[in-house]
């Protein structure tokens, strides 16, 4: 008991005066809980419990000073009177360039033209099972090549370091690779026997999308962050700077009168399109509302900049 | 630091390896951190036993470090969910961190290949 008091007291000693944010308080619970840890090795070693807590405190070294910088909130942005120092972003991303690896690019192309192809075939060998020119051989082999160098292309680039982040890790990029491949393959041989009425295998397809989701889904909760230093501290004054419907909320609002119009008029385009000219070519007005949405959202979002200074 | 660096004309071997230990303290943190999360305590104790517990780095510095290299995202740090006692803040390594991690290292080895030619020619 005279242990852990000892430590909280000469905890909050160490910690007086200082505004308690959330930052400086994180910090103190984390150092709190390595304390007790420390104390506890050390009476564990025979050291008696109050002198454990004066030594355990005594070894942190300098903790004040890094409390002060946690209570600054100035620690974590540059300085606001000197922005002629900040280098623009233009000038960032000519000194972080990473040049093209050649190799890469020329079989991420070929694999891109495998890929149409053997998604195209694939479509092409479904239409011969379904005439009964072809057996179920055909049509899987190039489903799965499609799956192959999907996964390749996908793989290799994200293994790949570019301007912004850094390579993925060898594994897990392959990973990636596999899930994407997974969920193609899946998709084409599911198309591939609905059309040839070879229901039993529509299991199997399943699985194997499933297995893809489930793949790309773990990862995607595991992925860390790949960013390099320079992108991150762009993005932190990205959010500074802000974006125009946060300083503006009228504009917001606006934005979300026109989204509801946009999308009503869409929505009753599609159907007056379906029941006149014909449900096929519903994919029309569905399209041009997206585009008008995007453009709006362009000029209201980011056009900002010109109308206000 | 520079005071420190002086002690080692006379004879201050440990000031020199802690001096040296201090300028890599976020590579080594991110080299305990590569195998597992771990919470800062464990850190300390891994870097203390890795070095013999001849020298220590001070827990204020590996503080700094932990908050440097989460802003930089080279680490991302998450509470552990301990039901008693405290709770731990754990540090996670990010792919970032491993790439950085692994420049560096790179870069170490060239500088002590560098380091070791120089030393000798002027021993010899």
């Amino acid at each position: 008991m005279m242990t852990s008091t000892s430590v909280h007291r000469l905890l909050d000693e160490a910690f007086a005066g200082l505004p308690a944010t959330p930052d400086v308080q994180d910090l103190k619970e984390e150092i709190r809980a390595n304390l007790l840890d420390r104390v506890a090795e050390l009476t564990a070693g025979g050291v008696a419990p109050d002198e454990a807590a004066r030594r355990a405190v005594d070894e942190l070294g300098d903790v004040r000073a890094l409390a002060e910088e946690a209570s600054g909130p100035t620690a974590y942005t540059q300085p606001a009177g000197a922005p002629a120092t900040v280098p623009s972003p233009a000038e960032l991303a000519a000194r972080n360039r990473v040049p093209r690896n050649p190799a890469y690019v020329a079989v991420v192309v070929l694999m891109s033209m495998v890929l149409a192809a053997a998604v195209a075939g694939t479509f092409a060998a479904a239409v011969a099972l379904a005439h009964q020119d072809v057996g179920l051989a055909l049509p899987t082999g190039i489903a799965l090549v499609a799956g192959a160098a999907l996964g390749w292309i996908v793989g290799a680039s994200l293994a790949q370091e570019t301007m912004t982040n850094h390579p993925m890790p060898a594994g897990r990029s392959a990973l990636f690779g596999m899930g994407w491949g997974l969920v193609l393959v899946g998709c084409l041989l599911a198309y591939v026997h609905l059309s040839g009425a070879r229901h039993g295998w529509l299991v199997v397809d399943g699985l194997a999308l499933v297995g893809g989701v489930v793949l790309l889904s773990y990862l995607a909760a595991t992925t860390t962050n790949r960013k390099k230093q320079w992108a991150l501290a762009e993005a932190r004054r990205h959010v500074e700077t802000g974006n125009r419907f946060e300083r503006d909320p009228a504009a917001a609002a606006r934005f979300g009168i026109y989204t509801a119009v946009v999308w009503g008029l869409t929505g009753a385009s599609v159907l007056i399109v379906g029941l006149t000219v014909g449900w096929p070519w519903v994919w029309l007005p569905g399209l041009l509302g997206w585009a008008v949405f995007m453009l709006m959202l362009a000029t209201m979002l980011f056009g900002a900049k010109h109308q206000r200074d | 630091m520079q005071k420190e660096s002086g002690a080692t004309s006379d004879g201050g071997a440990d000031a020199f390896a802690a001096d040296l230990l201090r300028g890599h303290t976020d590579t080594i943190v991110l080299g305990v951190l590569r195998r597992e999360d771990r919470y800062g305590f464990e850190i300390y104790k891994a870097i203390r036993d890795a070095t013999g517990g001849d020298y220590e780095i001070k827990e204020a510095t590996l503080y700094a470090a932990y908050r440097r290299l989460v802003k930089d995202g080279l680490v991302e740090a998450y509470w552990g969910d301990e039901s008693q006692g405290g709770r731990r803040k754990y540090y996670r390594i990010t792919d970032a961190g491993r790439a950085v991690y692994r420049r560096n290292v790179d870069a170490w080895v060239a500088t002590r290949r560098t380091i070791d030619s120089l030393l000798d020619l002027k021993g010899s």
